[in-house]
């Protein structure tokens, strides 16, 4: 019995001590500029004079949703892979890149895109410099689709955003990640 | 009896340290006015918003000025992020988590890489929860597949099936001890890693399993059929590939899943096996 007593006094020991030590040990140190900060909703983007156009209004920038099936494809995203596939065109200088390209747009109450994105990453998602034509020609592909189609449930002024993530290796398009 | 009472004291001791030090949800385990306590309770404020509203991403951010070693919310924060195409904003937080709790957000981030096909990332953070940190067990966040799965068809994508195969194995001997954490997949998962690896005979009876678990689930047929297709055994293959389409269209409950990168079944693929 006296076991028992004494293997019951350890443990309470053992459980007191493990809450001390938990949240003693660890020194971080949290550099706070490279947390990211929004005063918005994740899913708006706001204007830029540098690369928006001033007409291109957002009805409501608190309503917009992202869900991946959300906003669809005419003809599916099969059809979408290829058409994108199919309007690039590789170049040599492209080569030395590989990692993601990453395009996100909005699409408005009247059904237009618009505050289009783009940003180059590593495979391990840091930011990356991918060659500025490149850039440039992906997301021009991007802005060329137009079979675009909103859920029927949410109505036709319902406002979107979406992303399209192309994995590049080597200059070529290796996936079309939707 | 008296003994037989202090043991039960004891065991429930120990339920609620595990209860304590790893579930997330009770704030009351930090010191009261600790920075912890206070960003916990932010961040359960937060979370009382639509995910990705700027109401709840500035009480994350308040969470995190006042609690700067609180884990939880800086995944919380970056959940948003990654579902918005915003990786690197993403990443830069759940960095920050896994600094502070490894065993507990690797595999979010291994997620993330796993579903962008970038498998060598993918298999570093797998390989530390696993072997490091001696995971016992942890799903993706959807819950289907548990994460050895992901590693071991991140080590097929890479050209390593028999690793691969070894870490689905692994998760099977979990099984024995306890059998109620089998997964909807797991059988079909090590039956399309041996297939891979041109072990066809384990591959069927993988498939075979899979079938006793869940028999609406098109994507087994269409590999049995690939199966029956290279003993030539025409008669057989048509029938599974037939009987994989009719469920990719949905007939009789039937469905098909995205779960598994490259080794997801296309409906066109099918198709093309169908000799009418």
């Amino acid at each position: 019995m006296k076991n028992i007593y004494f293997l019951q006094t350890c443990y309470i020991l053992l459980l007191l001590c493990s809450f001390g030590c938990s949240s003693e040990n660890k020194v971080v140190l949290i550099a706070k500029a490279e947390i990211p900060s929004r005063n918005h909703d994740l899913s708006y983007t706001p204007y830029d004079a540098k690369f928006d156009n001033p007409n291109y209004i957002i009805c409501d920038s608190t309503g917009i949703s992202s869900g991946r099936n959300r906003l669809q494809y005419i003809g599916g995203t099969n059809k979408l892979r290829k058409d994108i596939t199919s309007k690039y065109v590789y170049r040599p200088d492209y080569e030395p890149f590989t990692g993601y390209i990453v395009i996100r747009f909005l699409v408005n109450c009247e059904g237009q895109s618009g505050r289009y994105r783009v940003q180059s990453l590593n495979l391990d998602f840091s930011p990356s410099n991918a060659p500025s034509d490149l850039l440039n020609h992906t997301t021009e592909i991007v802005k060329s689709l137009d079979n675009w189609t909103k859920s029927a449930v949410n109505g036709p002024k319902k406002e979107y955003s979406k992303f399209i993530n192309l994995k590049i290796t080597n200059g070529k398009i290796q996936h079309v990640l939707l | 009896m008296c003994y037989y009472k202090k043991l039960c004291f004891l065991l429930l001791i120990f339920i609620c340290q595990v209860l304590f030090l790893f579930g997330q949800g009770n704030c009351l385990i930090y010191a009261e006015d600790s920075g912890e306590r206070k960003a916990c309770e932010l961040s359960y404020r937060a979370i009382e918003y639509r995910q990705g509203s700027k109401e709840s991403q500035l009480l994350f951010d308040k969470a995190i000025e006042v609690g700067p070693k609180y884990a939880w919310v800086y995944y919380q924060k970056s959940v948003p992020f990654f579902k918005r195409g915003l990786f690197a904003e993403g990443v830069n937080l759940i960095n920050k988590a896994i600094e502070l709790e490894p065993q507990n957000y690797l595999y979010y981030r291994a997620y993330w890489y796993f579903y962008n096909r970038s498998y060598e990332f993918c298999i570093r953070d797998l390989e530390a929860l696993y072997t490091v940190h001696k995971d016992f067990y942890t799903a993706i966040p959807s819950g289907e597949l548990e994460m050895r799965l992901l590693l071991a068809m991140a080590y097929a994508q890479s050209g390593d099936v028999s690793k691969g195969i070894n870490w689905a194995l692994n998760l099977m001997d979990t099984y024995k001890s306890q059998p109620h954490l089998k997964g909807f997949y797991d059988h079909f998962c090590l039956g399309i890693l041996y297939y891979q690896n041109n072990q066809f005979d384990l591959a069927e009876a993988e498939f075979e399993k899979q079938l006793m678990v869940q028999d609406n689930f098109a994507d087994t047929y269409y590999y049995l059929g690939l199966i029956k297709e290279k003993e030539a055994e025409h008669i057989a293959a048509q029938g599974y590939f037939k009987q994989a389409l009719a469920r990719m269209n949905q007939e009789h409950g039937g469905y098909s899943l995205n779960f598994f990168t490259e080794f997801n079944t296309k409906k066109e693929d099918v198709e093309k096996k169908i000799i009418n």
